[in-house]
């Protein structure tokens, strides 16, 4: 990588080299946080580091708020579990917490860190009508979007449009499937579902296994569009691999990724675990994987998606940065789905003027 | 201040300015002149007025605020820049500092006594602010009241007080100097001026008061002064309602506010005239009761 790297994928990957950072690194990390929704987890390091005195005043209350947004963020989602358990319990239908709300509902040591904002939750295919219009019931509510949104979400998308709670304000997303049913990538829901557990504490929800957990947030980052927050989700995966990691666990990983068909995502974010945060267990365990993918397509999937876990801070997005970020918008429109379909929609979205399409 | 990067400390934060508009430029060296500032990009908070891109920018001049790699506003028209920067200032501290209960308030003080007038917009909080600085007391802000988290103290936050329409004229004549920004005619709020914080004010900006009263305001034109005593569970649910962060603290914020009712004296009153009030306050602050 000819461009200097940023100094919070640094600092994440070695945090001994915060004990030594100047005070003007540190703030630097600090603002490079923001964009990345990683400052909670940098407070926490930087405190570990016994470091933190070396910010100014101002600065250090401002990193430190950010662990008391994210016990607030905690707190807050764990009241809309128990909420969204009052609506949906008596139907008696599998509820699946996913991504952030799963990690804080298993209490998984990487959601301490976690800004949480909406919260995911599977339910099977089937039941997806009725579980709609009893939320809808108990207050939450389609957020306003276009007619378009609203079909193109329903037609093609593997949850609904965003719900907003009336009173509460908070965001449901309601999923049917893990990724787009149009996607590359195909994962069978049943099998997902059919592996999920049971969560203490939480009565009638559950998670998903902890391999699914992990190979779901993979397929998400990287068959996404959305890199903005790249690197936190990759920093989830890391810490997921890092925390079930116990004899046997990767082969498990392996074995379970090639029945889902997600071994070449597999690789890629085992190669950046490795690569980027300095996990040494996962670079090797991607070293001997076969991706599926020839050489070349390997060697610049590797590098646009390294590229693109850059913090969107002007202090460390390069030119390069910026074109890895565009081109793996347009991957992530590609794997989603095929190209008339694609054509159309991107059509539709240019006609309507949405501003959705990210600034690059 | 030349185009390029300024840091301006204002206690308890420094905020590391880059801007190109003149107008920015010309109403910072007026209202901040007093405060420390340096070339250097060590702010808490960095924020970049940049002119609008695209194709709006050939039918009217705009000007967009940037925070650490975030928009979080639409664009205003150029003439809103100061303004623009004010309103910001104050974002990255109520979306980024939970170090302490942000009340939405003005503060003022007495050497180390302190009044606090809770506002709800359209309440004459900032013209009274204003006319009790022009009478001698002490700002700690206009805006932003930082609540220590035991509830005992406030730390002052000294920046310039935001005067909306009429009140313009009204503070402006009472101060008879030319210690104003700019107008910002038309924004969201109407017409915006910012007035700079007396020179006490900004000496003690380390300065922080202990609250002694806390005042809830209601301007109404032609009105007689009415005083009502608030219990404390009444100041308390009207306080919350002027909090910023009181649900991110959770347990901590409840007993941050009540400690603060418990300790400290709650009256609403309606007034027309700031005279009405002077009685009221000089007894409510002339004896020291520690």
């Amino acid at each position: 990588m000819s461009e200097p790297e940023a100094l919070l994928i640094r600092y994440l990957r070695s945090p001994a080299q915060l004990a030594s950072a100047s005070g003007a690194d540190l703030q630097l990390a600090m603002r490079q946080a923001e964009p990345a929704r990683l400052q909670p987890l940098l407070a926490k390091l930087m405190t570990d580091a016994g470091c933190l005195e070396k910010l100014p005043e101002g600065s250090r209350q401002r990193l430190v708020s950010s662990l008391v947004l994210a016990d607030s963020n905690g707190r807050s989602a764990r009241w809309e579990i128990e909420r969204l358990g009052h609506a949906l319990g008596p139907l008696g239908i599998p509820l699946v917490l996913l991504k952030g709300a799963a990690y804080l509902a298993r209490e998984l040591p990487h959601s301490r860190t976690r800004l949480l904002g909406d919260i995911d939750l599977l339910v099977p295919r089937a039941h997806l009508r009725k579980a709609e219009k009893t939320l809808n019931f108990h207050g939450w509510l389609p957020s306003v979007q276009t007619r378009y949104d609203q079909f193109y979400y329903r037609r093609w998308m593997h949850e609904l449009p965003p719900m907003l709670h009336g009173k509460r304000k908070s965001v449901l997303d309601l999923h049917h499937s893990i990724l787009p049913p149009t996607s590359r990538y195909r994962v069978a829901s049943e099998a997902i579902l059919a592996d999920a557990v049971a969560l203490p504490g939480y009565p009638g929800f559950s998670s998903l296994s902890d391999r699914d957990l992990i190979l779901h947030s993979i397929a998400h980052l990287f068959t996404d569009g959305e890199w903005d927050h790249a690197l936190r989700d990759l920093n989830d995966i890391n810490q997921m691999l890092q925390h079930f990691d116990n004899a046997g666990f990767y082969d498990s990983l392996q074995q379970r990724a090639r029945e889902l068909g997600l071994l070449p995502v597999l690789y890629y974010a085992l190669s950046a675990c490795g690569e980027l945060l300095g996990n040494p267990r996962a670079g090797e365990v991607a070293a001997s994987l076969d991706p599926e993918h020839s050489g070349f397509i390997r060697r610049l999937t590797n590098r646009i998606s390294k590229l693109g876990m850059t913090p969107a801070h002007g202090s460390c997005m390069s030119g390069q940065a910026r074109r890895a970020k565009f081109a793996l918008y347009v991957r992530g429109h590609w794997l989603r789905m095929p190209l008339p379909l694609l054509l159309v929609h991107l059509a539709i979205k240019a006609g309507s003027q949405d501003k959705s399409v990210p600034d690059v | 201040m030349a185009a390029g990067e300024l840091t301006l400390e204002t206690p308890p934060y420094r905020f590391t300015l880059r801007t190109r508009f003149p107008a920015v430029s010309d109403n910072l060296m007026k209202l901040y002149g007093d405060n420390p500032a340096w070339a250097g990009t060590d702010g808490d908070f960095h924020i970049h007025l940049r002119p609008g891109r695209g194709l709006a920018r050939l039918f009217k001049s705009q000007v967009v605020f940037e925070f650490d790699g975030q928009s979080p506003f639409f664009p205003l028209t150029a003439n809103q820049a100061f303004p623009m920067l004010e309103w910001g200032m104050n974002w990255c501290i109520s979306n980024h500092i939970h170090h302490y209960l942000i009340l939405h308030a003005g503060v003022l003080g007495q050497g180390d006594r302190g009044l606090i007038l809770p506002g709800a917009p359209g309440s004459g909080k900032s013209t009274l602010t204003a006319a009790l600085m022009l009478k001698g007391w002490r700002l700690l802000t206009d805006e932003l009241g930082l609540v220590d988290i035991a509830g005992d103290r406030i730390t002052a936050f000294v920046r310039p007080v935001s005067l909306k329409n009429a009140s313009i004229a009204i503070i402006r004549e009472m101060a008879g100097n030319d210690d104003f920004s700019d107008i910002a005619r038309n924004t969201s709020k109407g017409d915006v001026c910012h007035m700079k914080p007396s020179p006490i004010s900004i000496k003690n900006a380390h300065r922080p008061v202990i609250p002694r009263l806390i005042l809830f305001p209601t301007w109404q034109e032609g009105a007689r002064l009415a005083v009502t005593e608030l219990s404390r569970a009444s100041a308390l649910v009207r306080l919350e309602q002027q909090t910023f962060n009181f649900a991110v603290l959770g347990e901590k914020g409840f007993s941050t506010l009540s400690h603060l009712v418990e300790h400290c004296p709650a009256l609403a009153v309606t007034y027309s005239d700031t005279e009405q009030l002077m009685p009221l306050l000089e007894s409510g602050f002339g004896t020291d009761h520690v």
